[in-house]
């Protein structure tokens, strides 16, 4: 039964990838052909590395905090880390290792801030900790508008960065420092399937989680800080891309997929072949592309609703 | 025979090459409409979802809108130069760098730099071009007359929020020319206010957006009765907000729209 | 093999909440702690299995301060039954319970032939079998209790601690679970706390009064029937037939 899921996620994915880079090619005239063949597999490896990072991370996340509404986005994770991207393309002129650093600087600082944020509301945790997120999303995401004001950099770019957008323009001076980061990530997701035991035990129970041998504490703050990295490279390049975190979990969950490791590993895919069809959409549905946030909450929002209809009766 | 043949074959392809010149990209609808009136639309294989004068723009392919362009597309029409005007990314041009793709930002803000940025077009551009028409236009604006009386203009680019266009802006400098008053700033448009408005004191109000009602908050003026309103079209506004060829339609509309009474 | 000495605890500063002088629990067993709402039973039990900190004196495990035993370490001594867990995710069944063993896990989650085996043999002992494919949110209390027993049983250790196992379970899954306690007592300290005067008295083998955080009694069933009254602060009526002891209400 589950082989059975894997191989119609698979399939699903492998077609959506299929469709995705072979759309239209033959249109092109030859001589472009391999340009164009480079820039879409460029643009769909990043695609499927934030569908596979956001979604994933969600999936832990709402383990983490036991609360199936979370993804990074709504932590203020995302938002912090856009925040810390734009600062250091403003004082360092957009060097990208220094950017991602202050990215993941800006992340922890904003989780950090909704944490204590929501220890203080003395309400229901699964409440507090979405008003908390949500404020510090706000906050931060005000601090991206009020910079981009000071640095007289083109409005167009704040847009898709709030919004976030895949048309990413990749150098080839870069190329080491991507796939770095590429690799980084990649392992760092590995680590997070490794954890996934801990998981298990930490979504049952904590006290049984302890007693059965878990360190709860620094597990939970080790793997909020993978994920958070995770997180500040993709907004880094993507900006911030909502939603699929909670959507692609909560379904999995209920096709019955229940153990962290085939939750995560079916996040991987579900997430890649969502953002990969969103992406598609965002790119040939109208002469112009929509930013990817724009079509993702269209379609999610009736989803959202129904797993908040369904966790707090 | 035969060799005669290929040889008017291959005169032929020079020929068309030669005529086919460079591929140009347009990413600003002034840019687009200066590339028409100086005749290099045969050059022209790409422009923006904005681009929309002179009508058969449209049978040109869209490779973007203002703010964000389709790569692919780009890439797949294989353009030789690409131009801007004032709306080159940082995104934008880290692609062009990265593709080895001539890109030119063409700043055309004030009235002046309309045939200056014709000037710099044809020398990117090269090749045949009529001088006549770039002539014209230099003798339209060099010819504008002042109007005697110094009449204070506000231009109004939106409602909400209440936005201004200053001297330095396109329709600004044009008005200026005429001797109109402006108000006066270093940024093109500027946030305005009630107050400034009271203290500002204009006699003609030009707006350049479709909100009609946007006349009742003048009524604070003392003398709102004798102020002048002027609603402009969509066609209108495209003409005073695109720095190009058509400033000679421009300073008419100015000349009989503004000038008489 | 769990040794108290001069333990206190408090929840805020300044208003001791637990306090014990000394306290000394010995290998093989049945032990169970009754007391008022409040009285620090949970908060006791809780200490035991370091699932508080920030205490005062000292807790040994088998000789052991337990602030130097680690958590993987001290999953291998006592295992815990919480009084009340609120599942956020649906389970599986058999993995809760393989999960009991996680110290011995492998880097994959893999435990050895064994110790499926190990799980077979205790679901079908607790007669939870049929259950084997469920997940954890279609079971009723009763069969939920089961499970975390045989969760427990399947961890090992030399402790086993429930906190209020009896409470909202029907009378089959409760006689099923005191079956499984008793039959456990001949290798393993089973620590109890419990409302159910009936069950705890009888079965135990030494009942600990708390009160208000203070030991004010420690003895077998015999000793203890009489002391409950000064426990409760209330009249405590029972019945003696064939040396068991029936509460009633009297009403």
């Amino acid at each position: 039964m589950k082989g059975k899921k894997l191989l119609i996620f698979l399939t699903f994915f492998l077609l959506t990838s299929f469709i995705y880079i072979d759309f239209k090619l033959s249109s092109f005239e030859n001589d472009v052909k391999i340009e164009i063949i480079k820039l879409r597999i460029f643009r769909y490896l990043l695609v499927i590395l934030s569908g596979m990072v956001l979604t994933s991370s969600g999936a832990v996340m709402q383990v983490l905090f036991k609360n199936p509404l979370l993804d990074p986005y709504v932590l203020g994770i995302s938002g912090g880390g856009l925040f810390g991207f734009l600062l250091s393309s403003i004082l360092f002129k957009g060097n990208l290792l220094i950017s991602i650093f202050f990215s993941f600087f800006f992340s922890v600082l904003s989780a950090l801030l909704s944490l204590s944020f929501s220890s203080n509301i003395k309400s229901d945790r699964k409440v507090s900790i979405l008003i908390s997120g949500l404020l510090v999303n706000i906050l931060f995401s005000s601090f991206v508008i009020l910079l981009s004001m000071f640095s007289k950099r083109d409005i167009t770019f704040l847009f898709y960065a709030l919004m976030g957008s895949f048309n990413h323009v990749f150098i080839s001076k870069n190329l080491f420092l991507y796939i770095s980061f590429f690799v980084t990530v990649i392992l760092s997701t590995v680590f997070i399937i490794f954890k996934s035991k801990e998981l298990d035990i930490m979504s049952i129970d904590e006290d049984i989680a302890s007693t059965s041998g878990v360190n709860v504490k620094s597990n939970f703050f080790l793997i909020l800080l993978i994920i958070i990295y995770q997180t500040s490279v993709i907004v880094s390049f993507v900006g911030m891309v909502g939603f699929v975190g909670i959507i692609i979990p909560n379904i999995l969950r209920m096709a019955g997929i229940l153990k962290n490791r085939d939750l995560i590993l079916g996040s991987f895919l579900g997430g890649a072949s969502l953002i990969l069809v969103a992406d598609f959409i965002s790119k040939y549905s109208f002469s112009f592309e929509i930013p990817i946030g724009v079509v993702l909450s269209i379609f999610s929002l009736p989803f959202i609703f129904w797993i908040v209809k369904n966790n707090f009766e | 025979m035969g060799k005669l043949k290929n040889f008017s074959f291959l005169f032929l392809f020079f020929i068309s090459i030669f005529l086919k010149g460079q591929r140009i990209i347009s990413f600003a609808p002034n840019i687009t409409e200066t590339l028409f009136y100086l005749s290099y639309d045969r050059y022209l294989v790409g422009r923006t979802s904005f681009c929309n004068y002179p009508p058969n723009t449209d049978k040109i392919e869209i490779v973007g809108s203002f703010i964000d362009m389709d790569f692919e597309k780009v890439i797949s029409l294989k353009p030789d130069i690409v131009f801007f005007s004032g709306n080159l990314t940082d995104k934008s041009e880290k692609f062009f760098k990265e593709k080895n793709i001539n890109y030119f930002d063409i700043k055309m803000e004030k009235i002046d730099d309309v045939t200056k940025g014709m000037d710099s077009i044809t020398k990117i551009v090269g090749k045949d071009y009529d001088t006549s028409k770039v002539e014209k236009v230099k003798n339209k604006i060099t010819g504008i007359k002042k109007v005697k009386k110094n009449e204070k203009v506000l231009i109004e680019v939106s409602e909400k929020p209440f936005i201004i266009a200053t001297s330095s802006s396109y329709i600004g400098s044009i008005l200026k020319l005429f001797g109109f008053e402006i108000f006066e700033d270093e940024k093109p448009y500027i946030n305005f206010s009630y107050e400034n408005i009271l203290s500002f004191k204009p006699d003609i109000v030009i707006f350049m957006h479709s909100f009609k009602d946007g006349k009742v908050k003048y009524s604070i003026l003392k003398n709102f009765s004798k102020v002048r309103f002027v609603f402009l079209d969509d066609e209108k506004i495209d003409i005073f907000s695109r720095p190009g060829p058509r400033v000679i339609d421009a300073i008419d509309i100015i000349e009989r729209d503004f000038c008489e009474r | 093999m769990v040794n108290i000495e001069n333990l206190k605890f408090s929840y805020t500063k300044g208003k001791e909440f637990l306090k014990i002088e000394s306290l000394s629990i010995k290998e093989n067993g049945i032990y169970s702690i009754v007391g008022e709402n409040g009285s620090g039973k949970t908060t006791f039990l809780k200490l035991i299995c370091k699932l508080i900190g920030g205490y005062e004196g000292k807790i040994y495990l088998f000789g052991k301060d337990l602030r130097m035993i680690k958590e993987i370490e001290l999953a291998g001594i006592i295992s815990y039954i919480p009084q009340k867990i609120y599942l956020h995710y649906d389970f599986p069944v058999y993995d809760f319970i393989k999960y009991g063993r996680y110290s011995k896990m492998d880097l994959f989650g893999n435990l050895t032939f064994k110790d499926h085996e190990d799980i077979n043999f205790l679901m079908e002992k607790l007669e939870i079998e049929h259950l084997k494919k469920r997940n954890c949110f279609s079971l009723s209390g009763g069969e939920m209790q089961l499970v975390q027993l045989a969760r427990s049983i399947f961890q090992g250790g030399k402790i086993l601690i429930m906190d209020e196992p009896f409470s909202n379970i029907d009378f089959r899954h409760r006689k099923k679970i005191i079956e499984i306690i008793q039959e456990l007592k001949g290798e393993k300290t089973v620590l109890i706390s419990s409302h159910d005067l009936g069950i705890c008295l009888n079965i135990s083998d030494i009942v600990i009064g708390l009160k208000k955080g203070n030991i004010v009694g420690i003895g077998n069933k015999d000793y203890m029937k009489n002391e409950l009254q000064r426990i409760f602060d209330t009249e405590i009526n029972f019945l003696e037939d064939n040396g068991k002891i029936y509460f009633y209400e009297g009403v």
